[in-house]
């Protein structure tokens, strides 16, 4: 597909500003109800989902060209798909998320694009991942956790670890913790150590896609020499990626994929894993994008008029991972969650997505401390979150502006209620 | 072009990131499918766009478009050509970052708003305290002060919460010339409580039935009054639209009633109004609904050809719905004992909806406005309308005017066929009057469709002269406004008039205000446009 | 002026009204210059002459004329006594009398509306309407010879705040000329179409948005004291006749207490005719005598609310009792004891009152035979301190407290309020008329200073009002400039000066 071909899609555009806010059923006060970052902080029309779709038809009717400026508005935007699923409570004859992806590509085939964008691709080319992290250091994550090696042996999971939690230190803890819950939980698995690549996502969103294509690929030979029936990961931007971009590319991956709070719930509910410890808490949970909305897999392509696409064809962003999240944190005993007033399929980003974290950082963070407020509001003491960006852009907005408020990614509040502490302890688990 | 110079005047005025004049951001200024009688979809590309903060940045915009006789126009929302430039050369100012609630009085039951507020951010706050706000049919999406200030207004709920026009108390309003005027109360210093006065009020040049869209000066804040909400603060249901679940308030129903004729709904609905009762009182064809939801299925060949169905919409054609929200039993009970007594002595059938399901749905999308309005499947809604009167002319006009035209859009492909649906129906206050107008859903991006639509404009705007009403764009379009300034004692002149002098530079978009343009009969058959031609004679001459 | 005698300027207006239609008699001029109501010095001018035009047509051509020949127009509806000095001609002029145009031209029942020309009385409204299950909704004891037209275009409050959704309220459609002599009708009726054609269309004349388009002429109309041009008829909105009524009186020592308990019951919509006086004022409008008057005034609550509950076409007893019972519980809620009577009066014998314009004489010459009213704009909340500042200023200037009338008329449906004072005098006592005038004038300054907002000011108050707001005058002026480029109509008055 190229842009031009999304032209009648982007026309369908009724410019209604419906992709600004949230669904008017669920707007609960004014400070918090605005949805889509990009025109929240910049306010020009055009850095909304519907405004870019106006640009986007400019551009491909020639009216306008694709300067510098034109690829900057493209680029500052997370592609939470925030913009896609409120217009979609009407309107459903075109897919937002879509198009502002296509419009990425085009840029990319005209020589527009960010110098930290090309930066994350050339990381990627030398070494395998977006950070710029060295190949041979991949794998340390796992160090000592008795995982099995899929290059050598099979294993019934693959745990994929993902770019951010591969390197950024930081997280470790909840990667490792991951594990270890799982192996509690009874599973045999295994992990890909230094031959781990990345998922490709990320640079499928840049507008990369041809070196996306290859990374899938790969991704598809590791998850075939694993022999694994299931595929789990931490990393939300991983979850959706595998859900919706590979089926997309035609790479539909040949296991179930989860994330890991469905891997943690189902192990809850099956009494394979037991929420034994008190965590006394006030909590408020953020969904993050990749885990939520735009985790809804892929529904195949419609020919033809897309009025007439069924509904099973139609994301809507009602679909993603709300409730397993919700779930474990219900089981936990003592916690209490108080939820922000934008959540689910209507969740505002924590900022990270789409380059924006790489490109515009201060945009990055201005959309995450949006957020820390947005949870502050609740009174709750914590935030918890299920995805490395997320954590990683709410770690940073905290930092530089002195907020109280504490950030759990899930797994880490599972462990304590499962009551398996720090590195190797024993677990207790049932 | 904006001359460079004044390019930099709105930088440094407003800060580098607040002003653009990128041609593909213009360019998203410049969509606008709905409310067109334009068969382009694109408007005139304004020559910049300027993001302003307060009013003093909006007084350094329209100072600075003086200076060098440029023009400009403001927006809230933007949906619908008349937010645009009407013409080329132009300076859109995009009120976005004047977002802010400023207050609201409890006692006095009010609220005060910058422009982009929007009306389901107002609703949400307003709702904690137990008021509503007034919802345009728009919905939630649109701004209360620019409803309020500059153009139409009215809505399913006005039988509670009457229209925008007479809503509005207090107001802030940069003049064309960059000159602050603050109306009534509030030029004493007084505060919002009153926008008439001393003496005549000036609320009478800022708008009237329709207003100036942009065409003099610019509202910054206004105050629009609140009315009372029955229900819980906490109002968040669950569900987007259709799905939506949430029990309504205590003392609260979803009614509809179908009635056999439009004579039995006009009588019948308009002595229920008489005793003002209904928290929502409006009616709405059935073929609207349904294309709002199931566009695709309207273009189903065998479902259009089904006549057994198009049979059943027709019984449904005449129905009404009331939205109660009682403030106690008894209020309840009354209100139900005089729609019951109505519906029943004028031979209708009256349903409990949610008995059927739909309650719930339907009463909280109409509550918090989300339901309804900008936002429609297939293409864009496009409506036509006249006057508002009382509700027995607006039958006369629906049934017997509006509704064979829309028939004949549909028979001729320009629009979807909705069975074919009626539009809606709306009280103001006690009954004063009723707004009817017809709903035509069509796709924007086909030329047929677009063009049919002008045509239609045609067609209906004979129909709402030969019924003696005004053409609801009449304020907008100018070649509206031309064709029926000599049949209202030239009320386009004295807007002329008005606008010159408050905009001795002409510097406020003057498309929507001043323009003269003919309207343009040339769709219409020879022997149609001969009727035209008689019948604009007749009313021009029955004016003189 | 000057160049055209009164004798040639009379021949014209004959030609226009027919002889029997003007009047030069100075007995006839006193009516509209001796008006009770404070005027600018140095005073009014001496009418040259007053017509008595029967149409609009007619009207148009006086205006016409006056723009050619430079004359001054006074347009007057009611009949005498003129109270507000608005009649009274701060220029040489000629008064246009309109109150032998006086037909209710049509009435409607379902749709609740009457179109009245400008002579059309409260009382002959009011008969007229009963014949229909219809209501006028009344200011507070109109004179019976006043305008109902008048009264609505002076943006008067009326009693029922429950119908007072906007101030245009209950006015709908007007037909006006303009200062120009240019004719416009507003609303729905300004077509297209005649009247008549509209009529077979079933319009009913009933749009109240003021328009055609994106101006609304009857605002600019509204409270303009005829500087703008002429009004020659207006639609109206009517209410039902009730079928059962439950007034009842609320006398409060606490006005705070009094209002918060209005503002609730207002938010809901509850109660039709709905006011508040404090004790002299609701001794005035009792009694007849002045005696009676002071003595009923003690017996009273410092402050009293009146209201009334209705039923009207259906099932009013019903409607009435869900009304009272949930009355009851607001009244519960901020401790206020509803009652039946109070000293002197049932609450069915207030409504008599109130249903009615005022006995002869008008009320507000009962107690003394003057008056000086001084009325403005506020929210309730803020309506105790404006009491408390009148009253303050009353004493202090010699004038008994407890001798000023308050009466408080909630518009708006309670989102604001008419505060009005009046202050009584003997005419005859030269001591007391200036005494009332000086704290008249005092308490206008005074009030003003503390935020009171002459909306629809007369006489002295337009200066203290307008010297408040620079801009609006600016506006305004422009305004005015366009309606009556010529300055023929009704020189003077409000800001209009340097026209
Ligand atoms: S993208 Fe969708 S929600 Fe946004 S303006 Fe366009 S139609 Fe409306
Ligand atoms: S994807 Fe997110 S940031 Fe981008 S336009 Fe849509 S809502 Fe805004």
């Amino acid at each position: 597909m190229a842009l031009s071909d999304y032209a009648r899609d982007m026309a369908g555009c009724s410019r209604n500003s419906y992709c600004k806010f949230v669904p008017w059923n669920k707007a609960k006060s004014w400070r918090f109800s605005n949805l889509c970052p990009s025109i929240t902080r910049f306010n020009f029309h055009a850095y909304s989902g519907g405004g870019r779709l106006n640009m986007g038809l400019s551009l491909v009717q020639g009216r306008s060209e694709l300067t510098d400026g034109v690829a900057e508005i493209i680029y500052r935007c997370q592609l939470c798909g925030a913009c896609d699923m409120a217009c979609k409570v009407f309107k459903d004859d075109f897919d937002i998320t879509d198009i502002l992806l296509e419009m990425r590509t085009h840029c990319v085939e005209q020589g527009q694009f960010n110098p930290e964008h090309m930066f994350m691709l050339d990381n990627l080319k030398k070494e395998g991942n977006v950070l710029g992290e060295p190949k041979a250091e991949r794998g340390d994550w796992a160090e000592g956790l008795g995982l099995k090696d899929i290059n050598t042996e099979k294993a019934d999971v693959l745990f994929h670890a993902g770019c951010r939690y591969a390197y950024d230190k930081d997280l470790w803890g909840v990667v490792r913790g991951a594990v270890r819950l799982m192996q509690a939980a009874g599973a045999d698995v295994g992990t890909a150590g230094n031959a781990e690549a990345c998922c490709g996502g990320r640079i499928y969103e840049l507008g990369f896609r041809g070196e996306a294509m290859n990374y899938a690929d790969d991704m598809l030979s590791r998850i075939d020499a694993s022999g694994a029936s299931t595929l789990v990961t931490c990393c939300s931007d991983g979850y959706a990626h595998l859900r919706y971009l590979y089926p997309r590319m035609g790479k539909t991956p040949p296991v179930e994929v989860l994330h890991i709070t469905e891997f943690l719930s189902r192990k809850i509910a099956e009494g394979r894993l037991r929420m034994r410890n008190e965590v006394p808490m006030v909590v408020t949970y953020h969904d993050p994008c990749h885990l939520g909305r735009m985790s809804e897999s892929y529904r195949g392509e419609w020919e033809g008029d897309k009025l007439d696409r069924p509904m099973a064809m139609k994301r809507t962003g009602k679909q993603g991972c709300y409730e397993p999240p919700r779930e474990i944190l219900g089981s936990i005993p003592g916690l209490r969650l108080v939820e922000m007033e934008r959540i689910r399929e209507y969740a505002w980003c924590c900022g990270a997505g789409g380059g924006v974290l790489e490109a515009y950082p201060d945009f990055s963070s201005w959309t995450a401390m949006e957020r820390l407020e947005e949870a502050q509001s609740t009174g709750a003491e914590a935030l918890v979150t299920a995805c490395p960006w997320c954590e990683r852009s709410f770690k940073d907005a905290l930092s530089t502006n002195g907020t109280r408020l504490e950030l759990y990614d899930l797994t880490e509040l599972v462990l304590q209620a499962a009551g398996i502490q720090g590195e190797g302890g024993d677990s207790d688990a049932a | 072009m904006l001359p460079e110079e004044a390019y930099k005047e709105l930088q440094d005025a407003l800060g580098p990131e607040n002003i653009s004049d990128e041609p593909a951001l213009l360019d998203a200024y410049a969509w606008q499918p709905a409310f067109s009688i334009n068969p382009d979809v694109w408007t005139p590309r304004p020559i910049a766009v300027a993001l302003p903060g307060s009013t003093e940045d909006v007084v350094a915009i329209v100072r600075i478009c003086n200076k060098h006789g440029l023009k400009y126009k403001a927006m809230c929302l933007g949906w619908g050509a008349h937010a645009a430039p009407g013409c080329e050369g132009v300076v859109q100012i995009d009120l976005r970052r004047m977002d802010r609630i400023l207050e609201i009085d409890e006692k006095n039951m009010y609220v005060v708003v910058e422009p982009f507020a929007v009306a389901g951010q107002i609703n949400a706050e307003a709702k904690k305290l137990g008021f509503s706000t007034h919802m345009i049919s728009a919905g939630a999406s649109h701004s209360p002060l620019a409803s309020s200030t500059s153009g139409w207004g009215c809505c399913w709920d006005g039988v509670s919460m009457s229209w925008s026009s007479r809503n509005v108390m207090g107001v802030e309003w940069v003049l064309p010339t960059g000159d602050v005027l603050r109306l009534g109360s509030l030029d004493s210093g007084l505060g919002w409580f009153s926008g008439d006065g001393p003496g005549p009020s000036l609320r009478g040049i800022m708008r009237g039935r329709g207003g100036a869209f942009g065409g003099l000066g610019v509202f910054t804040r206004c105050a629009l009054k609140l009315y009372h909400w029955p229900g819980p603060t906490e109002n968040v249901p669950d569900g987007l639209l259709w799905d939506t679940h949430k029990e309504l308030p205590e003392n609260s129903r979803a009614y509809i009633a179908l009635f056999g004729d439009e004579r039995a709904l006009a009588d019948a609905t308009q002595e229920v109004a008489n005793e003002g009762i209904g928290y929502h009182s409006f009616g709405v064809g059935l073929g609207n609904f349904l294309s709002g939801i199931w566009p695709h299925l309207m273009r189903n060949e065998a479902f259009r050809k089904a006549e057994w169905l198009r049979k059943i919409v027709d019984v449904m054609q005449f129905n009404w719905m009331w939205l109660l929200c009682a403030n106690s039993p008894g209020e309840l009970e009354f209100q139900e004992m005089v729609i019951r007594k109505e519906v029943a002595e004028h031979g209708g059938v009256l349903i409990d909806m949610e008995q059927i399901g739909l309650g719930q749905p339907l009463f909280w999308g109409w509550v918090l406005g989300s339901f309804m309005g900008v936002a429609t499947r297939c293409g864009v809604i496009g409506t036509m309308w006249g006057q508002d009167e009382v509700q027995h002319a607006m039958m006369e006009e629906r049934v017997h005017g509006g509704e064979p035209i829309k028939a004949s859009g549909v028979e001729r492909g320009f629009v979807e066929n909705d069975l074919p649906g009626s539009g809606f129906h709306f009280f103001l206050e006690e009954g004063i009057v009723s707004h009817y107008e017809e709903v035509l859903w069509y796709d924007h991006r086909d030329r047929k469709a677009t063009q049919g639509v002008r045509d239609m404009v045609a067609e209906y705007t004979m129909m709402n002269i030969d019924y003696c009403m005004e053409s609801g764009f009449v304020a907008g379009e100018p070649e509206l406004r031309t064709l029926y300034g000599p049949m209202e004692h030239n009320f386009h002149e004295w807007q002329k008039k008005i606008k010159g002098v408050l905009d001795p530079g002409d510097s406020s978009d003057p498309t929507l205000y001043s323009t003269e343009q003919e309207f343009d009969l040339s769709s219409l058959s020879p022997a149609e446009q001969a009727r035209a031609r008689r019948l604009i004679e007749e009313k021009r001459s029955g004016n003189r | 002026m000057a160049t055209t005698a009164i004798s040639d300027i009379r021949k014209d207006l004959e030609d226009i009204v027919g002889q029997a239609a003007i009047s030069d008699d100075p007995e006839a001029f006193g009516s509209y210059t001796n008006c009770l109501g404070p005027v600018k010095p140095p005073g009014p001018e001496r009418p040259l002459l007053v017509v008595r035009p029967a149409d609009t047509a007619q009207v148009q051509s006086l205006v016409r004329l006056a723009n050619e020949l430079g004359l001054n127009l006074i347009p007057a509806s009611s009949g005498a006594p003129h109270v507000h000095g608005g009649t009274a001609p701060y220029a040489e002029g000629v008064i246009v009398d309109l109150s032998s145009m006086n037909r209710i031209v049509r009435m409607n029942r379902l749709h609740k509306v009457a179109i009245i020309e400008p002579g059309v009385t409260f009382g002959q409204l009011k008969e007229e309407a009963a014949r229909q299950d219809l209501r006028p909704l009344m200011p507070l004891l109109p004179r019976a010879t006043k305008s109902v037209l008048a009264s609505y275009l002076e943006r008067e409050p009326i009693t029922f705040p429950r119908f007072h959704w906007d101030m245009t309220d209950p006015l709908l459609c007007t037909e006006l000329v303009f200062g120009t002599g240019d004719l416009m009708r507003t609303g729905s009726a300004a077509g297209p179409g005649t009247l008549e054609q509209q009529w077979e269309r079933e319009i009913q004349q009933k749009n109240p948005t003021g328009g055609p388009g994106a101006v609304n002429f009857v605002q600019l109309f509204q409270a303009s004291q005829g500087t703008m041009g002429i009004a020659t008829w207006a639609s109206i909105k009517l209410e039902m006749l009730p079928k059962v009524r439950r007034p009842r009186f609320v006398p409060e020592a606490d006005l705070d207490r009094l209002i918060d308990f209005s503002y609730r019951m207002l938010r809901l919509k509850l109660g039709d005719e709905f006011l508040i006086l404090n004790r002299f004022a609701l001794a005035n409008l009792l009694a007849e005598d002045p005696a009676e008057i002071k003595a009923l005034a003690e017996k009273q609550a410092p402050y009293t609310l009146f209201y009334c509950v209705a039923g009207y076409q259906h099932f009013p007893e019903k409607r009435v009792e869900f009304q009272e019972h949930d009355i009851a519980g607001v009244a519960q809620h901020y401790a206020v004891l509803p009652r039946d009577e109070v000293p002197g009066a049932s609450a069915v014998r207030m409504l008599e009152i109130l249903d009615n314009p005022s006995p002869e004489p008008y009320w507000k010459l009962r107690f003394k035979g003057g008056f000086r009213e001084i009325s403005f704009i506020t929210t309730m909340d803020r309506a105790p301190s404006f009491i408390a500042l009148m009253e303050e200023t009353a004493s202090s200037l010699g004038y008994a407290a407890d001798e000023v009338a308050a009466y408080l008329q909630p518009m708006m449906q309670g989102r604001n309020c008419h505060v009005e004072f009046n202050l009584f005098y003997d005419p005859a006592d030269e001591g007391e008329a200036q005494r009332a005038g000086k704290v008249f004038d005092a308490a206008g300054v005074a009030l003003s200073d503390a935020g009171a907002f002459f909306s629809r000011p007369y006489g002295p108050l337009s200066d203290i009002a307008y010297a408040g707001c620079p801009d609006t005058v600016a506006t305004l002026r422009k305004v005015k400039q366009l309606f009556d480029p010529n300055g023929v109509m009704n020189r003077g008055k409000l800001c209009f000066e340097e026209v």
